[in-house]
């Protein structure tokens, strides 16, 4: 019997494709995200937003917690790692989450090395700018790959431009010759074998979805018409005036991305989104897209 | 044939390449599309209801009344093969929580039945010789009648487990003695996903299983309304 390969990680990934994953900070709001539809849940004790105003270390979340949220609901449940920090990736994994997030949204432990992810059975998801990072994260064993966005802004400009930078790597990578890739996975600073795979296949092998800045059903459908498989929605609906309907109008917006009859509909009933930061108005220490190489 | 495959939420992606595959090694001509509205099942021959999150799914279905529209295609004929979250929302009952579902399928359904993520596994397990041989091997209905069941890989992920079987329901595969793959008439369930092995023999099966049903219909019979050959 096969436990923790490769193949059942990233199969648990294809079975999230199409739908909307969503940060909850307790049983209430991990309720409130699967009675709207949400295909799995990140648990995490605060969302990216109350991080950025109220500073201070962020950390894995109390176990505690984690536990109280999977047992209040029947879907996955996913919860956040520093960087880095393996021992916080054993807790959780020894706790039964269904994925871990090795997230630059919390603070690195590590500013040189990531989690080796094959010493684990739990599948991973890891933040991504670019291509190179997506391979150097997948070459490490993660299991999904998200673009990092600039996640508690409810600004979508870095979503846009960290999956059209990887969407964009990924088509160059199918132009070059093969005696050109050895030259290419060295300037990608990525795994030549992972190299060679995209240039041939024309995607990444293991699922792509994205993160970090989405707060409306147009955002959600924006980031999938750019190609993701599937959206993590943070601060974007806690934040906002009524959680509940807007959780529900990003569902239907992920599903029906391609339908501007029903997208018009899901904006409608939305109350107001999260007032936002404006991205570039950060200063770049705090930046959390950042963090990790 | 026409083939869809439920679009809403879940690796139809995956489905839908199976789906190309098994037809191309059958040699039959046909047509994949995603079905993402009611009036998509217009037309269709037989659908996929692939794996996903089946509360999500249920909360898709229902606005667009995707779950009567289902409903309606299974009896006027429409074929359909669910894989996981699909075969729950397929099911009469569903436990663990309890969940509505369509009542295609003669069955009660636990969901998250092995547990989480980390009880996921993939093994072998037994297939019905009629349902999984190879796409060469004769397709005439009698034709593997007798012979041993065929093993078969099977990914279990977060998967549900088939705790009853009611009457008219005809097991065509197991795992360990417990049944995994399940027939009623035109409706098939499995609880594990064989559209992430490779070669999709079991949408080799389905696909089969249809084309055999047209002929037999041609000479005048129709034997997805009685049971399958043992």
């Amino acid at each position: 019997m096969e436990l923790g390969s490769l193949r059942l990680k990233t199969g648990l990934a294809e079975m999230l494709k199409g739908g909307v994953i969503m940060d909850v900070v307790d049983a209430a709001q991990a309720k409130i995200a699967e009675e709207a539809g949400a295909v799995a849940v990140m648990a995490l004790e605060r969302v990216p937003a109350d991080i950025r105003k109220e500073g201070g270390v962020a950390r894995m979340s109390n176990p505690k917690m984690i536990r109280e949220i999977m047992e209040a609901v029947s879907i996955p449940v996913m919860a956040k790692c520093r960087i880095g920090h393996f021992v916080e990736a054993q807790i959780l994994q020894e706790m039964g989450v269904d994925y871990i997030d090795e997230s630059e949204v919390l603070t690195p432990a590590d500013e040189v090395n990531h989690v080796d992810k094959h010493a684990f059975k739990v599948p991973f998801v890891c933040g991504c700018r670019n291509l190179g990072e997506a391979l150097r994260r997948i070459g490490e064993g993660a299991a999904m790959i998200r673009t990092k966005g600039e996640a508690g802004t409810g600004d979508i400009v870095e979503a846009v431009t960290h999956m059209r930078a990887l969407r964009g790597g990924i088509r160059a990578l199918t132009q070059k010759e093969d005696a050109e890739l050895m030259t290419t996975a060295k300037e990608l600073g990525a795994p030549y074998e992972l190299v060679r795979w995209v240039g041939k296949e024309g995607r990444l092998p293991v699922p792509n979805f994205s993160a970090g800045g989405v707060a409306t059903p147009a955002d959600a459908a924006l980031m999938m018409q750019l190609g993701a498989e599937s959206v993590f929605v943070g601060s974007g609906i806690f934040k906002s005036s009524d959680p509940e309907t807007r959780a529900k109008a990003i569902v239907q917006a992920v599903t029906h991305f391609e339908d501007p009859k029903v997208l018009v509909e899901m904006s409608e009933m939305c109350g107001d989104a999260m007032r936002g930061i404006d991205s570039h108005a950060l200063p770049e220490g705090e930046l959390l897209a950042k963090r990790g190489w | 044939m026409k083939l869809g495959v439920l679009a809403l939420q879940g690796d139809f992606s995956a489905h839908r390449q199976a789906l190309v595959q098994a037809a191309s090694a059958l040699a039959e001509a046909s047509e994949v599309v995603e079905v993402r509205r009611p009036h998509h099942l217009k037309g269709l021959d037989g659908i996929v209801m692939p794996g996903g999150e089946s509360s999500a799914l249920l909360r898709l279905m229902k606005p667009i009344g995707m779950g009567q529209a289902l409903t309606e295609f299974a009896r006027e004929g429409g074929w359909i093969f669910a894989t996981c979250a699909g075969t729950i929302l397929l099911a009469k009952r569903v436990s663990n929580p309890e969940q509505e579902s369509l009542g295609l399928l003669d069955i009660e359904v636990e969901r998250n039945g092995f547990g989480r993520q980390k009880e996921s596994f993939i093994d072998s397990g037994e297939v019905s010789a009629r349902f999984a041989s190879a796409p060469d091997a004769d397709s005439s209905p009698t034709a593997d009648s007798g012979s041993d069941p065929n093993e078969v890989e099977m990914v279990f992920i977060r998967a549900p487990r088939i705790r009853e079987v009611g009457p008219e329901v005809e097991v065509l595969g197991a795992w360990r003695g417990e049944p995994v793959l399940v027939r009623q008439g035109r409706v098939f369930g499995a609880t594990f996903h064989p559209e992430l092995t490779p070669g999709a023999p079991l949408h080799l099966g389905f696909l089969r299983e249809m084309a055999r049903s047209s002929a037999s219909a041609q000479a005048g019979e129709d034997p997805a309304t009685s049971p399958a050959p043992a």
